[in-house]
């Protein structure tokens, strides 16, 4: 047992095609029982962190721990407890769904009993049950999809590694799927690693999040701190909408305890305060002064920073709130 | 796989149908000939260009994250293809038999008695195909070339067992007089398996080194 509590280490981990170097000393470990968010822009080293992990990749510098020991590709080694969901892939489409599941059932070492009583759980869970003998040629792009996690919960793994598992997927079917994420996680005790550059996919189910960013690793925190780091440095922030055009004060600037402010939309103003100080109080001074002005206010509240605006500030892009 | 059960019988019994005219000629000659020359064509296609279709879909990434060898997936592509395209074989030349009987033909003894040999010595041509089928399956990325080269490289390959052999052996007959002291069979069975494996193993060894 890995005393760290670290069910996969990644440690140093280089990786190069011709000139371009796609993962630049990549360092970091996921927990066992964790859901780990591993986000980036597109082009980042998502996929190359995740092919690497799952063996599809195999010329790199550095070295891969699970549960302390280096990482075993054999026949009794990390596949045995691997359920992998990959990006851009293709399935032998002359297939049955129940045929493609029983393969990767066999495949995976499970027995013909197992895989039997197995399949419609797998199906449930990612609501597909209806299309169990359907040729997967006639299967929607989202269905397919669903496919994709059904064969990687089939053997009941220990480890789910998904490269973007959302992908094509309908709002609802996302949020479902996040529902299940977060219940393999709780109740069942799995190890979730998943990339998305897709923030909301993420939001409110990981439990570590993971910023690459050209192939380097900017940020691993969890999302709380990550916000209350972002808030930090960016300092208080609050929202005023008035109710017309006219009654929008623009003075508020001369304030000492002002940074900066900003126009969002012609009713719309974002107050940056500047750091330190008792935040009740500085609100308590703007107020008045708004109200000594006569303005009249529709909505006044203080701005917590979204992942998107974490997100954003580090990956270097636009710093701004709105 | 179902198309080759389908394809060379029904090709079969076209030819017969279309040979009708000609009183008492066997069936079994052509359906025999048909099926023994366009096999390998086919098995070698097959596993070319589903290997390398499937290679550029990604759909091996589905294989190679479970606890199997690498090597184990593409020796049952292989034998897949293989022993499918023999039990299309041996299918059309029982259709043509068949067609034989209905029509009251008689298939002369000396070509039933040379028709095992020859189907065996096919069979190893055949594993030649494939294995240069499945070697350009691996190494080259667009579908069509994979075709291509494993048609003619196989084809070429194997023609050492179907044509250099017999005629080695008929022309020490005819030149010197003397009989090869080993049966042109049997050498075409270890020179077959030999080659077929030789090429696996390459083909394997491209496999294991490639990453996905």
């Amino acid at each position: 047992m890995n005393l760290t509590g670290a069910l996969v280490e990644f440690q140093n981990i280089e990786k190069s095609y011709k000139d371009v170097q796609a993962l630049k000393d990549i360092s970091f470990d996921i927990r066992k029982g964790e859901i780990f968010g591993y986000i980036g822009p597109n082009g980042a080293g998502k996929t190359t962190t995740i092919k690497i992990l799952v063996g599809l990749i195999r010329n790199y510098n550095g070295s891969i721990l699970i549960d302390g020991k280096p990482i075993d590709y054999g026949e009794h080694g990390f596949h045995r407890i691997l359920g992998y969901l990959p990006q851009d892939v293709g399935f032998q489409e002359w297939r049955s769904v129940e045929h493609a599941l029983k393969t990767f059932g066999r495949l995976s070492g499970m027995d013909s009993k197992t895989i039997v009583e197995r399949i419609p759980s797998a199906l449930e869970l990612v609501t597909l049950e209806d299309v169990r003998k359907k040729k997967i040629n006639k299967l929607s792009g989202g269905m397919k999809q669903k496919l994709l996690l059904a064969q990687a919960l089939l053997h009941d793994p220990e480890i789910l590694v998904l490269d973007e598992p959302m992908t094509g997927l309908d709002p609802l079917s996302r949020i479902q799927l996040k529902k299940v994420f977060q219940r393999l996680s709780k109740d069942e005790g799995k190890t979730i690693f998943f990339s998305s550059h897709v923030l909301s996919d993420v939001e409110g189910i990981c439990n570590t999040l993971g910023v690459l960013n050209q192939g380097k690793i900017t940020k691993i925190s969890n999302p709380k701190e990550l916000r209350e780091e972002f808030r930090l440095l960016m300092g208080d922030v609050v929202e005023i909408v008035y109710s017309n055009e006219n009654s929008m004060v623009r003075d508020i600037e001369g304030l000492e305890i002002v940074k900066k402010v900003e126009v969002a939309d012609n009713r719309r103003q974002l107050v940056y305060f500047t750091s330190g100080g008792d935040l009740d109080q500085k609100i308590s001074m703007m107020l008045s002064l708004l109200v000594e002005q006569g303005c009249k206010i529709r909505n006044f509240n203080l701005v917590t920073p979204t992942l998107d605006d974490v997100y954003v500030q580090l990956i270097g892009g636009d710093e701004r709130l709105v | 796989m179902i198309i080759l059960f389908i394809v060379l019988p029904v090709l079969s019994i076209l030819m017969s149908i279309l040979t009708g005219q000609v009183e008492d000629f066997p069936a079994t000659y052509l359906t025999t000939v048909l099926a023994t020359s366009i096999a390998g064509a086919l098995g070698s296609i097959m596993l070319s260009t589903s290997i390398t279709s499937e290679m550029n879909k990604n759909v091996f990434d589905l294989f190679l994250i479970r606890p199997v060898k690498r090597r184990n997936i593409i020796i049952a592509k292989f034998v897949a293809v293989y022993l499918c395209t023999i039990i299309a074989v041996w299918l059309s030349i029982f259709t043509g038999m068949i067609l034989d009987a209905v029509r009251n033909v008689s298939i002369p003894q000396f070509f039933m008695e040379q028709l095992v040999d020859s189907i065996l010595t096919v069979f190893f041509a055949l594993a030649i195909t494939c294995s240069f089928g499945t070697l350009f399956g691996i190494v080259m990325k667009s579908v069509a070339g994979s075709a291509l080269l494993s048609l003619y490289v196989g084809n070429q390959a194997s023609s050492i067992l179907t044509l250099v052999i017999p005629l080695i052996s008929q022309m020490a007959e005819l030149q010197f007089g003397v009989s090869l002291p080993f049966d042109p069979f049997i050498l075409s069975m270890i020179i077959g398996t030999a080659v077929s494996i030789g090429i696996l193993l390459v083909a394997i060894l491209f496999f294991n080194k490639k990453q996905f």
